[in-house]
């Protein structure tokens, strides 16, 4: 498994909507956005974007924003990816929706993708990212931290 | 009287990069090495307390907002359910 904090690393929309809800099912995802975001990689592609903006309003989403420019890396990706990457996994029975985000990490390289929907293209073989839960993000980033100290 | 500004000794273990980084750092800047890693120390913590404090802002702004709509009491499943209707809504616009 390679290092979460050498790989491109993707959040779920709803882990920065639980985050900031500080919603007490999963308060991994507030600890990894508020506390841990400067060690990771973040790439966000436009579909989770859009998906942000459309559930916060301006002034909350510059704040996001500022705070993920704090993260080790960013990268915004603000081009739709190629139709002819995301039906390849509408073929393979993705949701359409499903299938653009995992066409935009497939083409970005992004490793490790966390989302609390635990069946996110699960069903679908040779997935080429690892789905992660926040609190299984937190837990990796902790080992490595043992294992490096 | 208070002891918070009081220095505190401490030995450190650093990776031998890291360490070498940093000796090289002091030495450019004319620096004492305990001078820069306290330093360095202070400004992680600076960085960590400011995302955390922006994104606290945020947090605020948006539960009162939440609360405002009636949106605050939603649970996690709705929230997800919400947003896998947002998801095939906006990738219908993006690849229509």
């Amino acid at each position: 498994m390679s290092s979460i904090r050498d790989s491109w690393v993707s959040l779920d929309t709803h882990e920065f909507l639980f985050a900031l809800r500080k919603e007490a099912r999963y308060p991994a995802c507030e600890t990894l956005l508020f506390d841990l975001l400067s060690r990771l990689q973040i790439y966000m592609p436009l579909q989770i974007l859009v998906e942000l903006q459309r559930n916060l309003t301006a002034n909350e989403m510059r704040g996001l924003l500022l705070a993920l420019n704090r993260s080790k890396t960013i990268q915004y990706d603000y081009a739709p990816v190629s139709l002819d990457l995301v039906i390849p996994w509408e073929r393979r029975g993705a949701k359409k929706g499903d299938a653009v985000i995992a066409a935009h990490l497939e083409s970005a390289g992004v490793h490790y993708f966390i989302s609390e929907n635990r069946h996110f293209l699960s069903q679908l073989p040779d997935l080429p990212f690892i789905v992660l839960t926040s609190e299984e993000a937190v837990q990796l980033l902790k080992d490595e931290d043992t294992i490096s100290s | 009287m208070s002891t918070k500004n009081t220095p505190v000794q401490v030995t450190l273990k650093l990776p031998g990069d890291v360490y070498e980084r940093v000796a090289h750092e002091a030495a450019q800047e004319q620096r004492q090495l305990e001078d820069l890693l306290s330093n360095l120390v202070m400004e992680g913590l600076a960085a960590k307390e400011t995302v955390r404090n922006i994104l606290e802002h945020v947090a605020e702004q948006y539960q009162d907002r939440l609360a405002r709509e009636g949106k605050r009491r939603q649970s996690p499943d709705e929230v997800l359910e919400e947003l896998r209707h947002l998801r095939e809504q906006v990738a219908g616009e993006l690849y229509p």
